[in-house]
């Protein structure tokens, strides 16, 4: 009796108004405005499924073919400019990789250059595919947080195909005291054999009316000590960083973040005489290595409470071996989701020949 | 109004995946190149080989195994699990001149109570069978055998004949009448006949080396021609001319690993060069080439082989990284232990070869491994081995660089364009006799008093063990 009558509570909930209402005309505009609904504003364009699919096809070699079948021309030339300008960093690379003979003074310049050439390529025809498809309206806001401490706990598991590392616990602490931050981080392996310690400290000098908009300056500190192999590395990492709006330069697109890091960094090896130990600390160096980072990575919304990041990234001190071919670099995936004030989730992929997947937990302070 | 959200990481994703073949595919490769299975019940196993082609029997005609000598002192073991008489006519390629050879028949198997006073006497009573498989009866003694000449002066031919009903292997130079089977070989392990070991498969090892002699010896290394054939020319005639032993091909054959040109290097390489000659693939070879056609062409991509007091470990770093198969390898490698001779002591230094360097000098550059961790466990390996060298050809230089106690050599002179106008080049490599194990270096008043390890006891005195000289050749 009781399922009887809760059926029949819910059933017109269940299958919908309009077949509550057999027959019933549609309301009108003006009711549906009454009842919450928002034209969408006439300077805002709508998105359409064909507009879509060019960008998507052909607009694989026309960037901004999408917009300019939607009707929006401006950001039609924005995304071609710069693809053409992405075709134009990437001659560049191969110019400075060629002309140079492949000689290591231009090898940094010709990567970046590479980097950059690819990530803007890359970008501006997924900004014209996005904007395309969904039209010009807005994205969700940024609900990253970007002030007040946090600390965060979290599981990793990492693959790699050459090494029995696989379960890590990560502590990490992010601490914002007005135009500078400190970031120290602790990845134990669980059998204590591979140990990573590191703190990034630095300031925001530039920051955007957008509480999200920066460009950060840092410096990062670290010691891998890996007891499997017998040596343990300390480095030092210099790097910039921003994180911009990108409806600045296309209005569909606004809530969409470009963020990226480049940095330069040296680390020095320390080698134990037999494979498990680690040497102390200040042991000597017995060689040094220099390196680029380089990070460019896109970020939004998926909900309002629900911030995904992917980025393209260079970094050959990770612990996941890069992918073996074309740049040699790994692909994140992040997912934050702001459960409470005061608690995220996070998850963090990183692919590349292996793959390394992080689940945790950030507590405000 | 709802939002969708289209991510574009999969054009990003094809972007950063390249076209190459994963590392795994040639350690799966390299594998069954050492063992191959002609029938259910015959095998055909090589140490300081490659199986490169098998034939099945047809007909009258036996089944053939072409096998690419991938060392001085090649093992190829047919094992016979079968009933009735089975001939395999083998061929080996890329031998020294003047090699001698033997061979010897044995049971894969010991009786048990040898098996059990072997356990009980815990090394100290032991049954000595045969020095390199001490856990195999053998069946008569070592004998020597002269295989026939094949279509070139480094080819070999000789035809094996296992009659495990018999007990009994022949090994020939010409193609043998075919015998009939004995009624009633087929010898199960419950069998009246089996008595001890009955039931064990027939072992037919064979043997193919070049005799030891005294002194020293001499090889080149070069890589990096990267299809260069005009430079390839001038290197070859460069390195006859010099009068080495063999020679070591570090990686970098073709410009982009298509098979024709690869075939077409290998091909230039076998009418030219007057010595054996091994090969690893470099990074470039891996681009578009087939996993099978590279182990058709060069065999193995990751090989060892012991000569004189040296040990040479060729390595696969095309993916610039190791291959978890690489690693294990390598390590087994760098410690005493014997390759595919049992038995046998390790030499005393061990030198390593690979077409990309754990750590480029120019760290931006990034040419050197993938990851920097993989890189660091490489050097710490080698430290731990006291390697004195590690030879390399990614970086068109000639360049040396002192790591951990490693020399890492860079030398990619091989034929392609240059940095900074370089000379082209490739090294020759001389080894004394009388090597000095490095963690045992001999007593102040012995008669090696005095020299270090790295160095060679001489009749003139203490002298370096392994010389690398750059030699400049002009394409």
């Amino acid at each position: 009796m009781r399922g009887l009558l809760t059926l029949l509570l819910l059933g017109p909930g269940l299958v919908g108004p309009a077949a509550a209402q057999p027959g019933a005309p549609p309301p009108t505009v003006a009711e549906a405005q009454a009842d919450g609904f928002q034209l969408r504003p006439p300077d805002q364009g709508a998105g359409s499924l064909l507009a879509g699919g060019l960008a998507l096809g052909p607009g694989l070699v026309l960037h901004g073919l999408g917009h300019y079948y939607a009707g929006d021309h401006a950001t039609a030339k924005v995304l071609f400019a710069a693809e053409l300008v992405s075709v134009g960093l990437l001659t560049g690379a191969l110019l400075a990789n060629n002309l140079g003979d492949g000689r290591g003074e231009l090898g940094g310049l010709s990567r970046g250059l590479t980097h950059a050439g690819v990530v803007l390529f890359a970008g501006s025809w997924g900004a014209d595919v996005l904007g395309a498809f969904k039209g010009s309206t807005a994205l969700e806001l940024d609900s990253s947080r970007v002030r007040g401490n946090r600390f965060g706990l979290a599981y990793r598991y990492t693959d790699d195909p050459v090494t029995d590392f696989r379960h890590h616990l990560v502590f990490r602490l992010d601490l914002n005291a007005g135009w500078f931050f400190l970031r120290p981080l602790v990845d134990l392996e669980g059998s204590a054999r591979l140990r990573q310690l590191q703190a990034e400290i630095g300031a925001r000098p530039l920051r955007g009316d957008d509480p999200h908009e920066r460009l950060e300056l840092g410096v990062r500190l670290r010691r891998v000590e890996n007891q499997s192999h017998g040596f343990s590395t300390v480095g030092l990492m210099g790097y910039s960083g921003y994180k911009v709006d990108l409806g600045r330069l296309v209005e569909g697109l606004r809530h969409l973040y470009a963020f990226g890091r480049v940095g330069y960094g040296w680390d020095g090896y320390q080698f134990a005489a037999t494979p498990d130990s680690v040497p102390a600390l200040f042991s000597d160096t017995a060689l040094g290595d220099t390196y680029l980072l380089l990070e460019t990575g896109l970020g939004f919304n998926l909900g309002q409470r629900t911030h995904l990041t992917l980025s393209a990234l260079s970094d050959p001190t990770k612990d996941v071996p890069p992918f073996a071919g074309g740049t040699g670099g790994l692909v994140e995936l992040g997912l934050v989701h702001r459960q409470s004030d005061s608690l995220d989730i996070e998850f963090l992929g990183t692919m590349g020949d292996g793959f390394a997947l992080l689940l945790g937990l950030g507590y405000g302070l | 109004m709802r939002r969708r959200a289209a991510l574009g990481p999969l054009a990003l994703l094809a972007l950063l995946v390249g076209c190459d073949q994963p590392a795994e595919l040639r350690d799966a490769a390299n594998a069954a190149a050492a063992k191959v299975r002609l029938t259910d019940t015959l095998t055909v196993t090589v140490g300081g080989g490659a199986v490169v082609s098998t034939t099945p029997a047809s007909g009258d005609a036996p089944a053939q195994v072409r096998i690419r000598a991938q060392s001085q002192d090649v093992r190829v073991d047919v094992v016979d699990r079968g009933c009735a008489p089975v001939t395999v006519a083998v061929t080996v390629t890329h031998l020294p001149t003047g090699i001698e050879g033997s061979w010897r028949a044995l049971l894969d198997g010991l009786p048990l109570e040898t098996v059990a006073a072997r356990a009980a006497g815990g090394g100290v009573v032991d049954f000595q069978g045969d020095p390199h498989d001490r856990d195999r009866v053998p069946l008569g003694r070592e004998r020597p055998f002269t295989p026939a000449e094949g279509s070139a002066p480094d080819v070999r031919r000789f035809w094996v004949t296992t009659d495990r009903g018999r007990q009994a292997v022949a090994a020939d130079e010409a193609p043998p009448v075919a015998r009939p089977a004995l009624a009633g070989a087929c010898v199960t392990p419950d069998a009246p006949e089996a008595g001890r070991l009955g039931a064990a498969p027939l072992v037919a090892r064979f043997r193919l080396r070049r005799p030891p002699r005294s002194g020293g010896f001499r090889f080149a290394v070069w890589g990096n021609t990267a299809g260069m054939t005009a430079a390839r020319d001038a290197l070859i005639a460069s390195v006859n001319a010099a009068a080495v032993d063999f020679a070591v091909i570090t990686g970098d054959l073709t410009a982009s690993g298509r098979p024709d040109d690869l075939r077409a290097a290998v091909a230039q390489l076998d009418a030219g060069l007057a010595v054996p000659w091994y090969a690893t693939v470099g990074d470039r070879d891996v681009v578009s080439q087939a996993v099978g056609t590279v182990v058709a062409e060069l065999g193995r991509t990751t090989f060892a082989f012991d000569v004189g007091d040296l040990r040479l470990i060729v390595l696969d770093s095309a993916d610039k990284a190791l291959s978890p198969d690489g690693h294990t390898q390598l390590r087994a490698w760098l410690s005493d232990g014997p390759l595919w001779w049992g038995g046998t002591p390790a030499p005393p230094v061990r030198l390593v070869l690979t077409h990309v360097p754990p750590f480029d000098p120019f760290g931006t550059r990034a040419n050197g491994f993938n990851q920097r961790l993989e890189a660091g466990r490489f050097i710490a390996a080698l430290k731990r081995a006291q390697v004195p060298y590690l030879l390399t050809s990614q970086l068109a230089v000639f360049e040396t660089q002192r790591q951990a106690g490693v020399t890492v050599v860079h030398a990619g002179g091989g034929g392609a364009p240059m940095e900074r106008d370089a000379a082209h080049h490739w090294l020759q490599v001389d080894v004394a006799e009388g090597c000095l194990a490095a963690d045992d270096p001999p007593a102040a008043d012995a008669p090696c008093g005095g020299c270090q390890a790295g160095q060679a006891c001489t009749a003139e005195g203490c002298a370096p063990c392994v010389t690398l000289t750059k030699v400049e050749f002009s394409p």
